[in-house]
C-alpha cells in the first residue's frame, strides 16, 4: 500500500514537472488562439484591472494566424532568414564535424591529443568570449551584414567534434583495418562504415546545432544591422511587447521545424548512447 | 512502422514548408487582394459653394428702401445659407423678355440682394434686378413676369475645403501617405468643421496636400496599409 502511494506521488509530481515544462508552449497555443482584443485585454494592465492569465479563449479565433500567414508577409520572410541561416549551419557542420572527429578518433599523427585538449578549451569558452574575434574577422573578410556572417561562425564548433568523437571511439579499430585492407578509402570509410554506426550521435549533432542556430539571437544582433536580414527568432522578442498576438502565432510556426526534426530523429536520439 | 512514421513526418514537413514557400511568394498578390482599396480625393483652398434654384415673380420695387421704381423678385431659401446670402450679394437669373410682338426668349441678368429677413422654414431675401442682357427693341420683363433664379453664392475663402463624405463621424479624415517602398498607410487626422454646404466642408486640419480618403472597400483604422485605385 504504502509503495503504491509513493509511486502515486511520483507520479503525481513528474506531471508537475511535466506540465511545468510544457506551459510555456500551452500558453502559447492557447494564446495564438485568441482575438487581439482578448490578448490586448490580457496584457494590458490598467487601475482597473491587472494582467489576466488564462489559456482557454474567451472566443476561439484564428486571427492571429490570418494576421501571421497572410496579412503580415513579413513573418514568413523572416522564416525563411531562419532556414537560409540553419540548414547550411546544420549540413556544414555536421559534415566538418564528422570528418574532426574521425581524423581525431581513428588517425594517429603527432599533437592530435593537444590539439584535442585546445578543441574542449572552445567548447568550454561562452560564445560571448568569442564574439570579438569573430566580429573583427568577419569584418575583415567583408562578410558584415550577410547571412555567411552568422552560418560560417555557427558552422564550425568544436561540440559536434566533441560529441561525433565520444561515438566514434566506441567502433572497434579492426573494423576500420578490415575496411582498409579491402581497400577502402578515408573518405569510403567515413560515409560507408563510420557515419551508419552513429547515426544516434549524427542526430543529436543535427537536432543540438539545428536548435542552437534556430534560436540564434545575439549573433544577430552583432552581425547584422539589416533588419530584413534577421532572423524570426530576433524578431519575435522584437516584437513581443508591441504585438504579442502575431508573436504567439509565429511562435507556433517557428516551433513546427525543430519539432519535425526531433520528431524525424527522435528514436535515433532516444537510443543514442555516448 | 519506424520508416512509415519517418515518411509521414517527411511529408508534413514538405507539405509544411511548400505552403509557407507559396504563402510568401503570393505574399505580395495576397495582400494586394486583401488590403482595402480606398478612393481618394484631394483637399483644397477655396470657397464653398451653394447652388440655388429657384422661380420667383417680378414685383414692383415698392419697399422703404428705395424709392425708385424698379422690379424685384423674392425668394426663399434654407436656413443654413445664412452666412452665404449677404446683403449686396449677386444673383444670376434668367427671365423672359419679349423679343418680338408676342414673341418671347429667356434672357439673362444679374439682380442684388437689398433685403434679407428670416422666414418661417429659412430666409426670406428680396433681390434687386440691376442688369438684364437685352439688346435693340426687346423689352424689359414686366411686373408678374416669371423670374427663374439660378445663382451660385460664395462662402468667404477656406484653406482646406474637403468633401464631406471623406469626413468619418463629423471628426477625423484619413489621409493617405507612402512609405519609401511606395506602400500607402492612412492615417486618422482630426478635423473641426467650420462651414458646409450640401457635399463640401470647410475643415481646420493638418496635413496640407496629402489625399483624402474617399471611399474604402473595408473598414480601415489608422496605421493601415490601403491599395489607392486610379
Amino acid at each position: 500500500m504504502k509503495k503504491r502511494i509513493i509511486s502515486i506521488l511520483k507520479y503525481l509530481l513528474l506531471i508537475f514537472i511535466v506540465l511545468l515544462f510544457l506551459l510555456p508552449i500551452i500558453y502559447m497555443l492557447a494564446n495564438s488562439f485568441m482575438s487581439t482584443e482578448e490578448i490586448s485585454e490580457a496584457y494590458t494592465a490598467s487601475t482597473e484591472h491587472y494582467l489576466s492569465f488564462h489559456l482557454i479563449p474567451d472566443r476561439f479565433s484564428l486571427e492571429q494566424y490570418y494576421q501571421a500567414f497572410l496579412r503580415r508577409p513579413q513573418f514568413l520572410k523572416l522564416f525563411w532568414n531562419s532556414i537560409l541561416i540553419t540548414v547550411p549551419v546544420v549540413a556544414i557542420q555536421t559534415l566538418v564535424s564528422s570528418f574532426a572527429a574521425f581524423a581525431f578518433t581513428k588517425f594517429r599523427f603527432p599533437m592530435r591529443d593537444a590539439l584535442f585538449f585546445i578543441f574542449i578549451i572552445l567548447l568550454i569558452l561562452p560564445s560571448w568570449v568569442t564574439m570579438v574575434p569573430n566580429y573583427m574577422m568577419i569584418q575583415r573578410l567583408s562578410l558584415l551584414d550577410t547571412l555567411w556572417s552568422l552560418i560560417l561562425p555557427s558552422a564550425f564548433t568544436a561540440f559536434g567534434v566533441c560529441l561525433l568523437r565520444q561515438y566514434m571511439r566506441y567502433i572497434p579499430d579492426e573494423t576500420i583495418e578490415a575496411a582498409r585492407l579491402d581497400g577502402a578509402s578515408a573518405i569510403g570509410i567515413l560515409f560507408k562504415i563510420v557515419l551508419p554506426q552513429v547515426k544516434g550521435g549524427i542526430a543529436a549533432l543535427m537536432i543540438l546545432s539545428f536548435i542552437d542556430s534556430w534560436n540564434m539571437v545575439e549573433q544577430v544582433i552583432v552581425f547584422i544591422s539589416d533588419r530584413e536580414k534577421y532572423p524570426l527568432s530576433v524578431a519575435l522578442s522584437e516584437y513581443a511587447g508591441t504585438d504579442p498576438g502575431i508573436v504567439f502565432a509565429c511562435g507556433v510556426i517557428f516551433m513546427i521545424p525543430p519539432l519535425l526534426l526531433y520528431l524525424y530523429h527522435s528514436k535515433e536520439f532516444k537510443n543514442a548512447k555516448v | 512502422m519506424k520508416s512509415t512514421i519517418k515518411s509521414i513526418i517527411i511529408r508534413i514537413s514538405i507539405a509544411f514548408l511548400i505552403i509557407v514557400a507559396l504563402l510568401t511568394y503570393f505574399s505580395g498578390t495576397i495582400d494586394n487582394y486583401l488590403l482595402p482599396h480606398v478612393s481618394v480625393t484631394f483637399g483644397g483652398e477655396g470657397s464653398l459653394k451653394y447652388d440655388l434654384q429657384t422661380v420667383s415673380v417680378f414685383e414692383e420695387n415698392s419697399s422703404d428702401y428705395d424709392d425708385s421704381e424698379t422690379l424685384c423678385f423674392r425668394f426663399e431659401c434654407e436656413k443654413e445659407l445664412d452666412h452665404f446670402v449677404q446683403m449686396g450679394s449677386l444673383v444670376s437669373l434668367q427671365a423672359s423678355v419679349e423679343v418680338a410682338e408676342n414673341e418671347y426668349a429667356l434672357r439673362e441678368g444679374a439682380a442684388v440682394i437689398v433685403e434679407k429677413r428670416e422666414a418661417q422654414d429659412g430666409i426670406e431675401c428680396t433681390a434687386e434686378l440691376k442688369k438684364m442682357d437685352i439688346a435693340g427693341d426687346e423689352k424689359m420683363p414686366a411686373v408678374g413676369d416669371e423670374v427663374l433664379i439660378d445663382t451660385e453664392f460664395e462662402s468667404q475663402p477656406y484653406r482646406h475645403i474637403v468633401m464631406k463624405s471623406a469626413i468619418q463621424n463629423g471628426s477625423f479624415v484619413y489621409l493617405v501617405t507612402k512609405d519609401a517602398d511606395e506602400k500607402r498607410y492612412v492615417h486618422e487626422v482630426p478635423v473641426t468643421i467650420l462651414e458646409e454646404s450640401d457635399f463640401y466642408a470647410a475643415v481646420e486640419m493638418s496635413g496640407d496636400s496629402l489625399p483624402i480618403v474617399l471611399s474604402s472597400t473595408k473598414e480601415i483604422h489608422d496605421g493601415q496599409r490601403v491599395i489607392v485605385d486610379g
